[in-house]
């Protein structure tokens, strides 16, 4: 576990971006990117995990990603989510823009 | 903003909702039970690693409750759950609820109701092509004047003028009558409407002496079957035979009338045509373009000046209006007032909405506050209340909407005969829209500021509850308000109402008892001798004597009441001679012999008339009470001779004896001269119409078949029409006082009803904001007596002041009802008074139950309301 645990307040809009870049690694269930985004971040990032929900309920009202139910790994129920063109499409502006975020903050700091 | 894909999968979201809530639920279970499934291979005991799995997750509902606002219509679902709270809240409180929608409903309907007879009559414009630019002549007029007019006048175009006449339909299973009217001049022409069917008549048609006739569009369905080769058959009527032309759509009237066929003047009546004298027509005109009504009458000066030289006996003013004012005169004043007091009605409505929403509010103050603390946002309490305000408003209207239904029928029914012209009336749409949304206004602007106030105010669940000062005072000033306006309707009301019964008890000077009426014509084409008519009416007579239920019968030209009259010139021979064209007018009947016994009349001095009265005896009359005090006042009148001024050769009449005077014209009008002749001896060959009253013996009421059938069986040709018991013709002749009367008085019942309700409301409201005090009071030793003279103190406080603003608007409002008011001063003090003792004795009643109520408090129960 990191010593320096991030604030759990993301930027807005960040945890959907999140998501839509874990499933492009193949569809998941809720479970399954909430450890992905932990493990991947090395723990720096700790989503409240059901926060998850509401994200994927809105993603998938804006048609960006479709969920369907199916099984675990662990062999539980779950609904799996997989990312559609439009969410590919979607992921790729927010990429970007997020890219630009932050270089325009590095700038900032970089003259300190 | 968003995409049409995205609405429309919100939509599938939404219509699928409670699959998709449940399908989150059971997947963030699942979510759940995996991570408690990791931490116990991790390591942790299973209660722990449940624990620890949920700080992890978060509040499972908070998500829950976030996912579904992802995708769902927030505001409607809001809205959806706000109506069906306010629905239970309402169902929960009836007494409130029932309270409030009434109130709303009274309110909204009788406004309505009344506004669309008021729109539709005095608003609406005429069925005729730019009624604007049609005129009238006030009072009657004869064919040769209208002739004259129409030819000097620049000003009018189409001068025309119309009477109505019965026509006699020979050639259905009874001879029937049906209403008719003779046309003078261009009056379809001036009235600018086109016929339904084939063509109309004008003044050329009529000078040429075509006999034909224009049929309405309801006689067309009900006579002739609404068949359109009708159009040029004959049609039988009085006698002579005319043909059917043309069919005018449906809903078309001459103004002030209801006949259905429309014939040519000179064709129907050729002896009336140069009758200058005659003035029984109903004349009316188009203005030319570029001409004012002004310049119109100041035309009609002068020509009435160029008649006066050429014909100075029949030397006569005319006065010209608008059709409109023509027609709505009489009706105009009492629609108005009482349109005035539906207003008023809906006023008081209005207030009391107000008034028991924010008690409502008040009383909800609690709740609010709890739903506040929970994390209810101002917006949402507030839109609760609103929603809450719309239901009733709604409610409230949907009653409304039945209550104008069932009142508008009832008017109708009831309406004086003016208002038929306008057609169908039905609700008027704007009306119900302004009424609905004067309420719903009113709610809102008095039931949601206490809200905002309490919001505002401290958060604290449990705190004592502070009595708003500023709403109090404006709901007293409500009532206030509610109790003056309602003193004001109800004086008006009682006025009318006095008015009336003191009609009712008017001596008539003849006996209505167990008296059947009807009127039969002998039509000109088989009696137009006068003697064939005698010897007719003189049969009848004979045979009706002898019906054994029938005591006496008689003939009359025209019953009291009946609202027609005629009159006649007369001049005297023992009076100073008077210029030609300034006799004075009399009122002049043909009666049978046994007129004044059937009636029961009674006979001042002299004699009656009797069968030796004849066609060759000499010529007798009678005259009544008012016309001896006129000519002959504190003389003998018997064995005086008179006779019509106008006419050749027109013999004297000796007065052999003078009648009591009767309520004739109106039973509020003391009768004018009057002579009666014999119909043995007539004099008036023109009046072939009278009217058979026939009075019954002991208490049996006559039989109208029995009487039809013994007048069927001397001719059964001769139409029978108008079969009413005298009492019914009495009671027609008042049928606009009762129709304002009932009116008024419906309105100011409401009105008190409301105000009493109002009054009852803020007392029992302010008694609860000092629950607290009184405990108080009751704890240092106030007696019962002491509380409630307490509370009755500040209730009699409201109604007086109430009821002294309402008596000097009553005041102001009364002298409004000058025209209405009969036998009783318009500041009548006995009405004003005792509607104020009325009044403040319920308004006390209405304070007296809450304040015992509060009399009877347990001091410890009261100490420890908040």
């Amino acid at each position: 576990m990191s010593d320096q645990k991030v604030q759990r307040e993301l930027l807005p809009g960040t945890l959907e971006m999140l998501i839509l870049k874990t499933l492009t690694r193949g569809p998941q269930h809720g479970y399954g990117i909430a450890q992905h985004i932990q493990q991947t971040s090395e723990d720096v990032l700790q989503v409240e995990e059901g926060s998850l929900y509401p994200a994927l309920q809105r993603l998938e009202v804006k048609g960006w990603v479709a969920a369907e139910w199916g099984v675990s790994p662990t062999g539980r129920r779950a609904r799996n989510y997989k990312i559609t063109a439009a969410g590919r499409k979607q992921l790729g502006l927010e990429a970007s823009n997020f890219e630009r975020l932050i270089t325009g903050i590095a700038r900032v700091m970089g003259t300190a | 903003m968003e995409s049409l894909s995205v609405f429309l999968r919100r939509i599938w979201f939404f219509l699928n909702s409670r699959k998709r809530d449940r399908e989150i639920r059971q997947e963030i279970e699942q979510h759940v039970a995996e991570k408690t499934d990791a931490n116990v291979e991790a390591g942790m005991a299973p209660d722990e690693a449940r624990f620890a799995a949920l700080r992890q997750f978060g509040n499972p509902t908070l998500q829950r409750e976030q996912a579904h606002e992802a995708w769902g219509f927030a505001w409607f679902e809001t809205l959806l759950q706000d109506a069906r709270y306010g629905f239970r809240i309402l169902r929960r409180n009836p007494a409130f609820t029932l309270a409030t929608i009434t109130t709303l409903a009274l309110g909204i309907g009788a406004n309505t109701a009344v506004f669309s007879i008021v729109n539709a009559v005095l608003l609406k414009s005429l069925p005729y092509a730019e009624p604007s630019q049609l005129v009238a002549l006030r009072g009657s007029q004869s064919l040769p004047d209208t002739i004259d007019i129409s030819e000097q006048s620049k000003s009018l175009d189409s001068v025309a003028a119309y009477a109505d006449w019965p026509l006699d339909l020979v050639g259905g299973p009874e001879p029937e009558r049906v209403d008719g009217a003779m046309i003078g001049g261009d009056m379809f022409r001036a009235l600018g409407t086109t016929p339904a069917l084939g063509r109309t008549f004008g003044e050329s048609e009529d000078r040429r002496l075509e006999p034909v006739v224009v049929a309405s569009y309801g006689f067309w369905q009900t006579h002739l079957g609404g068949n359109r080769e009708a159009i040029g058959k004959p049609l039988q009527l009085s006698g002579k035979d005319y043909t059917l032309v043309g069919i005018m759509p449906p809903e078309f009237q001459l103004p002030n009338s209801k006949s259905q066929l429309w014939i040519p003047f000179r064709v129907a009546y050729p002896e009336a045509v140069d009758a200058r004298g005659a003035h029984f027509m109903f004349a009316l005109a188009r203005l030319r373009p570029g001409y004012t009504l002004s310049q119109a009458q100041a035309e009609l000066d002068q020509i009435g000046a160029v008649l006066a030289k050429l014909h100075p006996e029949e030397a006569r003013t005319f006065k010209v209006l608008s059709l409109r004012d023509r027609v709505v005169g009489t009706v105009k004043t009492p629609l108005l007032i009482l349109f005035g007091a539906a207003g008023l009605v809906l006023l008081i409505a209005c207030s009391n909405f107000a008034s028991l929403l924010m008690a409502r509010t008040v009383a909800r103050a609690q709740e609010m506050r709890i739903r506040s603390a929970i994390g209810a946002g101002q917006l949402r309490l507030v839109r609760q209340l609103l929603t809450e305000c719309v239901l009733l408003s709604i409610l409230g209207a949907a009653l409304g909407i039945i209550i104008a239904q069932v009142a508008l029928r009832l008017l109708l029914s009831m309406k004086p005969e003016e208002v038929t012209m306008f057609g169908q009336i039905s609700l008027d749409r704007s009306a119900l829209v302004f009424a609905i949304l004067s309420a719903t206004v009113t709610g809102l602007i008095f039931g949601l500021p206490p809200a905002f106030e309490f919001l505002r105010s401290s958060r604290k669940v449990v705190e004592t509850t502070q009595v708003v000062v500023g709403r109090t005072g404006v709901r007293k000033i409500l009532v206030i308000a509610q109790v003056g306006l309602s003193l004001i309707l109800l004086i008006s009301a009682g006025l009318l109402i006095r008015s009336f019964w003191g009609l009712q008890s008017v001596p008539l000077g003849f006996d209505p008892e167990n008296v059947l009426t009807l009127r039969m014509t002998l039509p000109s084409a088989r009696y137009a001798a006068i003697d064939t008519q005698e010897k007719f009416l003189v049969r009848l007579d004979n045979e009706l004597k002898s019906l054994p239920d029938v005591q006496s019968s008689a003939i009359i030209t025209e019953l009291p009441l009946s609202g027609s009259r005629m009159m006649h010139n007369m001049s005297f021979r023992d009076l100073p001679p008077v210029p030609e064209g300034q006799e004075p007018e009399v009122y002049a009947h043909e009666v049978s012999p046994d007129y004044f016994t059937t009636m029961r009349i009674h006979l001042n001095s002299g004699r009656q008339f009797t069968l030796q009265d004849g066609p060759s005896a000499p010529r007798v009359g009678i005259v009544n009470q008012a016309f001896a005090q006129r000519f002959f006042p504190n003389q003998k009148v018997i064995g005086r001779d008179v006779r019509w001024a106008r006419g050749k050769d027109v013999p004297w009449i000796t007065i052999v004896g003078v009648v009591q005077d009767i309520r004739a014209e109106a039973l509020d009008e003391s009768q004018e001269p009057t002579i009666y002749t014999p119909f043995t001896q007539k004099l008036m060959p023109w009046t072939r119409s009278q009217v058979v009253v026939i009075r019954g013996r002991g208490g049996s009421a006559v039989d109208a078949n029995e009487i039809r059938n013994a007048i069927w069986k001397l001719d059964n040709q001769l139409p029978v029409t108008d079969v009413l018991p005298l009492h019914a013709v009495i009671s027609e002749s008042v049928k606009e006082r009762r129709f304002n009367m009932v009116l008024l008085t419906i309105f100011a019942g409401l009105a008190f009803a409301l105000a009493s309700i109002g009054v009852y409301g803020v007392i029992a409201y302010l008694v609860s904001q000092r629950t607290r005090e009184i405990g108080v009071r009751v704890a240092l030793g106030a007696q019962r007596f002491d509380i409630l003279w307490l509370v009755l103190r500040q209730g009699l406080q409201l109604l007086t002041v109430g009821a002294v603003l309402g008596l000097c608007g009553a005041f102001f409002a009364s002298s409004l009802l000058r025209d209405m008011v009969y036998g009783i001063g318009v500041t009548d003090k006995a009405t004003f008074l005792f509607v104020l003792v009325a009044l403040l004795v319920v308004g006390a009643l209405a304070t007296y139950i809450p304040a015992r109520r509060a009399s009877r408090l347990d001091p410890m129960a009261a100490l420890r309301v908040e």
